[in-house]
Formats: C-alpha cells, structure tokens, sequence
C-alpha cells in the first residue's frame, strides 16, 4: 500500500492503490466506484492500456508487463474484447462494416469478415439494420453494434467500460437483461466497469467496491450487501432492498434430522423476490435443492418476513 | 429472471493482478522506490 498524501503533496495522482484480486475463467467481476474512484484506470492498467507504476499482471499465467509491443497486439488482437462507455464506432462505415472492421485488421477477408459480422449482427438482434450508419441509430442500438464488434474477434476476456451508462434507464435494464442473455451463451471472463451500484448488484459474480484507487471490498453481491467491510461500502448497502438482491441460499436454514417439509420446493439459486410468495404461502418449512434436485437447505416463511420488513441480521447465514 | 452465469475454476485465473498501482505524475516512479508502507 502506498501513502497517498505524500503522492499528493509531490504534485502525483494515486490511481490505482495496491490492487490485489484474481478472476476466474467464466466469471464477471464488476469493478464499482463513483467518479475518480480509479475503477477505469485499473481497467486500463489490465489492459495495458496505461502502464502500471508498479505491481504484476497475468493473463492467462503470461506475464502482461513483461510484453513488448508484438505479443501485446497479438493479446489484444486474439484474446482481448473491449467495450467502452461512448461507444467508438466508425461513424462513416454501416453496422456490418464497424463489426467487421476488426477482423478485416486480423486479416480476414471481406466475405469472410461480413459473414462473422452478419452473425454478431444476430447474436446482439441488430438484424434488417446492417446497414444503417451509426447516425441513424438509437444509443442502446449503437452499443449492441460496440459489443457485437467486441465480440466479433471472439475474445476470451471482455473488458466493459461503463458500457450502459450513456443509456437512458429503461433502455439500460434492457442492455443489462441483454448483456446477461449474452454471457449465459458465451461464458467469458468479464471485467466490467460501473459507477451504478444496482448495475453492479444485478450482473456481477463478484463486485469490488473502489475508492480513492483502494478496493475497499471484493466479494460476492450478497456477502457485500450481508456484511459491507467498511462504512464506506456500508453506505452503497444500506438503501438495497434484500429480497432483490439475495439468493435463497443466502439465507436459508440447515437441514436437521427433525425438518419436516411440504410440497412446495425452491431452488437455492432463486433471488428471494422471485419465490417469497410462494414460501409466504406454506405453513410449515420449505425444501430448498440445488440444480441437481438435492435438497441443501431449509426456509420458512417467518424467514421471508424478516427479510421483507427489516430485520437485516442474517449475515450469521449467509455463504 | 435471467440467471448470471456460474464461475468456473480453472487450474489458473485468468486475470491475476499482484499489488498493482498506478501513480500519475512525472515524479511518481522515483517517489514510490521511497514510500510503499
């Protein structure tokens, strides 16, 4: 950890503070913070779009700082997507042609280039506006054309830079239900950059809370809400309604050899909102199961009730 | 409801960052050789 103050007073702006954390293959992390948190600079330190004063980075078990010039073009060109908040498109080439751009500068050709491009053009439902200029279309439709030529190039790890930010909120939603559609066919390891902590909350496995260039807290979304490591994060966490938030999982009972259940069964991975009527419902303790069917735990509707009207103290529970 | 997807351990991440700073200004790189805590 490096003393700030004394950066400050040498007329030198700390960044990026000490960051230590792994992500794993398939995983979202999403780094939150408000404005100079230096969330998108460690975004741009990972890749290597600045340069780190100090520290390491591997990608993949590659040394990232040790790179000259060659590999990393060849990083960035093979395994590396990114998205940014403005969006960059071309503005003078048409929807196929930004998306096919990339490839092009990989050395595709043109057929082969449109017929990728055509694809994305699907997968990001962009389809019958190909050929429309970035102009002509709305701010939500001009990110579908960022990810899809992101995605085109099929990167292994996708860097988003507060990508729904210049979105208006009933478009970002979409973006958001969208983007998690994208990931559960896809599965890449995400880096994803937001200032919004709903947004945060909504897509991440992981979230890391930054400020001052200081991850304060990095954790799942229900341990961040459940047990906030510093008043700092506390503050995000205290106007979160659980029951939006948390999974079943979260906070439901052991089994004991006296638990007795009715018929109703809920998944461990259900958000509490989604099933809290139901167990509301049953009289006695309801059977929470895994994907497997496998009963793991227990909930009853009392349970559901502290939750829903304000006893927060469940974070003897929580996984 | 969309689920999120499922983490995925591997035998290494995939990113891994180790005490990772960045510091602007022209004199950061002499000053942190003298005040990492």
């Amino acid at each position: 950890m490096i003393d700030a103050k004394i950066f400050q007073e040498a007329g030198c702006v700390v960044g990026v503070n000490n960051a230590s954390f792994e992500v794993q293959k398939g995983e979202m992390l999403v780094v939150m913070g408000l404005s100079g948190s230096g969330k998108s600079t460690l975004l741009r330190c990972i890749s290597r779009l600045a340069n780190t004063t100090a520290g390491e980075i591997y990608i993949d078990g590659e040394d990232l700082l040790k790179m000259n010039s060659k590999q990393l073009i060849e990083l960035r060109r093979t395994k590396m997507g990114m998205v940014f908040q403005n969006f960059a498109l071309l503005p003078h080439k048409t929807v196929l042609e930004n998306i096919a751009f990339p490839l092009q500068v990989k050395g595709f050709s043109t057929d082969d280039s449109i017929k990728r491009a055509v694809e994305m053009v699907e997968l990001v439902g962009l389809n019958g506006r190909e050929n429309y200029f970035p102009r002509e279309l709305s701010g939500g439709q001009q990110q579908r054309v960022g990810i899809a030529r992101s995605l085109a190039v099929e990167p292994d790890i996708w860097f988003l830079d507060e990508p729904f930010s210049a979105l208006d909120p009933l478009i970002r939603k979409e973006m958001q239900d969208e983007f998690l559609r994208l990931q559960s066919v896809l599965n890449k390891t995400i880096l994803f950059v937001t200032h919004d902590f709903s947004e945060a909350l909504r897509l991440a496995d992981r979230i890391a809370i930054m400020k001052d260039g200081v991850i304060e807290q990095l954790d799942t979304p229900a341990n961040i809400v459940l047990k906030p490591a510093t008043e700092y994060v506390r503050k995000f966490t205290k106007e979160v309604p659980r029951e939006k938030v948390l999974k079943i999982e979260s906070v439901m009972d052991p089994i004991t050899h006296t638990s007795d259940f009715g018929p109703l069964k809920v998944s461990k991975n259900a958000i509490i909102e989604t099933v809290a009527e139901a167990i509301l419902t049953e009289q006695g303790n309801v059977a929470v199961v895994d994907e497997k069917e496998a009963l793991v735990g227990s909930i009853h509707a009392s349970k559901i009730i502290q939750i829903l009207f304000g006893n927060t103290n469940l974070s003897g529970q929580n996984k | 409801m969309i689920s999120k997807s499922k983490s995925q351990s591997t035998d290494h991440p995939v990113i891994k960052c180790v005490s990772v700073c960045k510091v602007f200004g022209e004199n950061a790189n002499r000053l942190l050789k003298h005040t990492t805590v």
